[in-house]
């Protein structure tokens, strides 16, 4: 993983807030009346609730959700939703995110589309710009056991031809 | 993301996924969707942008959740009555 960490680490009520503000959402998009014990049933089907752990993986799953199902524009994926920044409350958990994402039979296919439309030439450049926390996010799993990620290195330098040379 | 799930929602009565799913466009690609859908979001989103400049000093909040709660208002009631003028 790369050096660049958030400094500031959630605590588990800002956590479990942030889960329920969440899954409060992606509901009300259903349009659908909540119930509190709706959520405590949905939440154990993450695990214990009593460990931090599970509290980020209903984060996370709810966030890829969130990013999903807000997708009119596959491009907002890489210049909005998935160019993190460090200010952003949602950073530490960032790759967790991103994997909950790409767990999306069609995540990958949307990614390269949003990609195709930010190379295209007609695309503005100051949002093309907005693209760089994504592309930092990639490169910090480049050589992570991570499911996607870009080589930043030079297209022509392969390690091992060099190595063999 | 939230806005544009509940201009969608207010507009078309449906879900993002839906909309390109019922009318053939391909996903997340908006130019793949009917032109009058199109136009709907184009100028929905011009009013929705009108309208929050116009309340700029009168949205805010303890937190940023307060405020995106108020964004996501604004632009819910704009979705609607700017759905009184489509003609489905």
């Amino acid at each position: 993983m790369g050096s660049t960490t958030a400094s500031i680490t959630m605590k588990l009520p800002e956590l479990k807030k942030r889960v329920r503000r969440t899954w409060n959402i992606l509901n009300e998009w259903n349009g659908v009346v909540l119930l509190p014990e709706q959520f405590d049933q949905e939440m154990k089907t993450f695990g214990d609730r009593r460990y931090k752990k599970t509290w980020i993986k209903a984060l996370c799953k709810f966030q890829a959700m969130f990013a999903y199902a807000g997708c009119l524009d596959s491009w907002m994926l890489v210049t909005k939703t998935f160019a993190f920044r460090p200010e952003r409350w949602d950073y530490e958990y960032r790759h967790q995110i991103f994997d909950e994402f790409l767990m999306y039979p069609e995540a990958v296919e949307i990614i390269k589309t949003g990609l195709e439309d930010i190379f295209n030439k007609d695309f503005d450049v100051q949002e093309r710009a907005g693209a760089d926390g994504f592309f930092r996010l990639l490169e910090e799993r480049e050589g992570a056991d991570r499911t996607i990620g870009i080589t930043t290195r030079f297209v022509g330098a392969i390690p091992e031809a060099s190595a063999a040379a | 993301m939230r806005a544009v799930v509940t201009e969608t929602n207010e507009l078309f009565g449906c879900t993002v996924g839906e909309l390109y799913k019922e009318t053939g466009g391909k996903p997340n690609r908006r130019e793949t969707l009917p032109h009058e859908v199109q136009q709907a979001y184009m100028v929905n989103e011009t009013l929705s942008a009108y309208e929050l400049e116009r309340m700029e000093g009168s949205i805010g909040g303890e937190s940023q959740d307060e405020v995106n709660d108020q964004i996501n208002a604004v632009v819910r009631e704009q979705s609607k009555q700017t759905r009184r003028w489509l003609p489905w």
